[in-house]
């Protein structure tokens, strides 16, 4: 046997190894402190939602090269984040809840204390076989009035997405557009009496540059849509999640006033998301793949 | 007008025949040692030996039961089990029928002989298993259960039935319901328990819900102390923290048969029962989970009450189940 055949068998070996490495790490530094904390939070096991720490942990691990490397995600206001649960409330973009996830990585990595954000969940995610597992065991929960008011008294700070499938499944003339934001995650906000972290993410739209929404076929799965893209894969649109002030409920207001007046709450909220996103599309790091910042700017801008 | 602990001078046991009726008895003997309990089965009575307890084995016709109810005067009345489609071998209508009629003599009895307290076994099968199932499920939860499978029309007809005479009825007897999450142990030969411990069963690869389990020793002191702590209502009860199916059958420490339940489930009814070894219905229960809200029960037993948690439920069974 030649002695560089043998040379060539490590050096495979290392190869693979580093490439293992690299899709599912044993150990992430900039992790490792915050799951420590975590750890003394979350007891062995799932808790009543199925939130399994250690898929979580597995399940960020191979995520965060995708968030530093790939997606390059710069994070914003965090000054603005302190050692309390939050009603975090972002636009949705991007096609696919990749927005989700790289919030859930910010809060974790970024923010001191690191916290798991509870993602509310489209009814039917939960319903697919594996995904709605995964994502139960990743730290979803199903986006029920109920199921969120308990999360919030658990002292979990939950993730939503007020526009609904409308914001994630845009057609490409509406990127960055917010849609109407629902007044139910306010109502919510105000029974438990908690802050709303209003949050921009911006970048992730050109995941897809090029997006046409299969409705038909959505229906046909029993989602609301499926997006069909020329690019298979989501592009490396740089991503910058802009962190705003929060947003006190005022006291005179509870769960059951008026539609009126939640309405113009809403519309702070929503306002100052898009004001956000506006002031973060002015800042954002373009690629090759990214559309005309001054035509979207253009479009937002009164 | 609750219960005196002096007050109970007798105490009928329906459905004795089973483990969890007998671990009950036993305790109810202890808990109201002056009290003469009576226990009554449809089927053959077997595995208990107890000098001061009575034990009858008739059917559960009307004249049977009033002939019981004249001759002793029940002050206390636990009604654990129901008449089961397998072991009838009747047709569906004819077993919804059954039980309906048994529990609506049972209640007019109770009434008309003057028992002052009633306390029934539902199961958690009620609310059913759906994906939109809110995590904790209160005693105020619709029961859904009957709409996807028929099979459980009568589980479902019954505790409906109870809940409304219950309130009707309520100054003069004080009833409980109790939802209990999935009872397992070596006494206990429900189907969940008997799923745990067949080899093969099938277990999903693409959902992993989340169950309690309580232990029968838990179970049957909750229903002892229901005699005699909790007034008129409905209780679930679950003992604290859950655990996926999974790692219960993981720790059961037997071999599973992967299926895709999502694909299995939709032909499940056609699938012989060598072959599926459970009910179709409880397919679904493997699919989405139906976690109890114990909150109403806390307020009258502290969660330190139960003995075991899931897991160590579980543990128990697996040590005793290998025996």
């Amino acid at each position: 046997m030649r002695p560089s055949f043998l040379l060539e068998i490590v050096a495979l070996k290392l190869m693979i190894k580093k490439l293992v490495n690299i899709v599912s790490p044993e150990t992430v530094p900039e992790l490792d402190r915050a799951y420590e904390y975590l750890e003394s939070r979350y007891p062995p096991g799932e808790d009543p939602w199925g939130l399994n720490l250690k898929v979580h942990r597995r399940f960020l691990y191979r995520c965060h090269t995708l968030y530093r490397d790939y997606f390059k995600v710069r994070v914003f206001g965090k000054e603005n984040v302190e050692d309390r649960p939050y009603m975090i409330t972002a636009n949705h973009t991007g096609q696919v809840a990749l927005d989700g996830m790289l919030v859930d990585i910010a809060f974790l990595k970024e923010i001191n204390p690191p916290r798991v954000v509870r993602p509310m969940l489209e009814r039917f995610m939960p319903k697919i076989p594996f995904v709605g597992t995964w994502c139960a065991e990743s730290g979803g929960v199903l986006g029920d009035r109920e199921n969120c008011r308990k999360l919030l008294k658990w002292g979990e700070s939950v993730l939503v997405f007020p526009e609904g499938v409308r914001g994630i499944n845009k057609p490409m003339d509406k990127f960055y557009e917010l849609q109407d934001f629902t007044r139910g995650f306010y109502r919510l906000a105000a029974s438990a009496r908690i802050q709303i972290l209003p949050t921009a993410v911006v970048g992730a739209e050109e995941f897809f540059p090029l997006v046409v929404q299969a409705k038909f076929l959505g229906k046909y799965l029993g989602i609301p849509s499926i997006p069909l893209s020329p690019s298979l894969i989501p592009l490396p649109s740089p991503v910058d999640i802009h962190i705003g002030q929060p947003h006190e409920i005022p006291e005179d207001i509870h769960e059951n006033s008026p539609d009126e007046v939640i309405d113009e709450q809403v519309a702070l909220i929503e306002q100052q998301v898009k004001d956000m996103i506006i002031s973060g599309l002015k800042t954002r790091r373009e690629f090759w793949g990214s559309r005309d910042t001054n035509e979207i700017l253009g479009r937002l801008e009164p | 007008m609750k219960l005196k602990l002096k007050d109970t001078k007798s105490v009928l046991v329906l459905g004795i025949a089973g483990g969890l009726a007998q671990l009950t008895a036993k305790k109810v003997r202890d808990r109201y040692p002056e009290a003469k309990i009576v226990g009554v089965d449809a089927r053959p009575i077997e595995g208990i030996e107890c000098d001061d307890i009575t034990f009858r084995t008739m059917r559960f016709t009307r004249t049977n039961l009033e002939r019981l109810f004249r001759q002793e005067s029940f002050d206390l009345l636990i009604v654990i089990g129901r008449m089961s489609l397998a072991k009838l071998g009747s047709k569906r209508e004819s077993h919804v029928d059954e039980n309906m009629t048994g529990v609506s003599t049972i209640l007019d009895l109770a009434l008309e002989f003057s028992v002052k307290k009633l306390v029934f076994l539902s199961t958690f099968h009620v609310y059913g298993a759906y994906c939109d199932n809110t995590v904790f499920l209160s005693e105020d939860s619709p029961l859904r259960a009957s709409i996807r499978f028929p099979e459980l029309r009568d589980v479902v007809a019954v505790d409906h039935m109870i809940t409304s005479w219950m309130w009707k009825h309520k100054k003069d007897v004080d009833t409980i319901l109790l939802r209990p999450c999935s009872i397992i142990g070596p006494n206990i030969r429900n189907i969940m328990s008997r799923y745990l411990v067949t080899s093969m069963a099938p277990a999903p690869i693409d959902y992993n819900p989340l169950f309690q389990f309580i232990h029968e020793n838990d179970m049957s002191s909750v229903i002892c102390e229901a005699t005699r702590k909790l007034p008129t209502g409905i209780y679930n009860v679950a003992p604290p923290k859950q655990i996926t199916l999974k790692e219960a059958r993981n720790i059961m420490n037997v071999q599973s048969l992967p299926i895709p339940v999502s694909i299995v489930s939709q032909f499940a009814k056609l699938l012989p029962d060598q072959i599926l070894r459970i009910p179709p219905y409880l397919l679904q229960y493997t699919k989405y989970q139906s976690l109890l809200d114990r909150s109403a029960l806390n307020e009258f037993l502290p969660e330190n009450f139960f003995k075991y948690t899931s897991r160590s439920a579980l543990e128990d069974y697996c040590v005793t189940s290998h025996k």
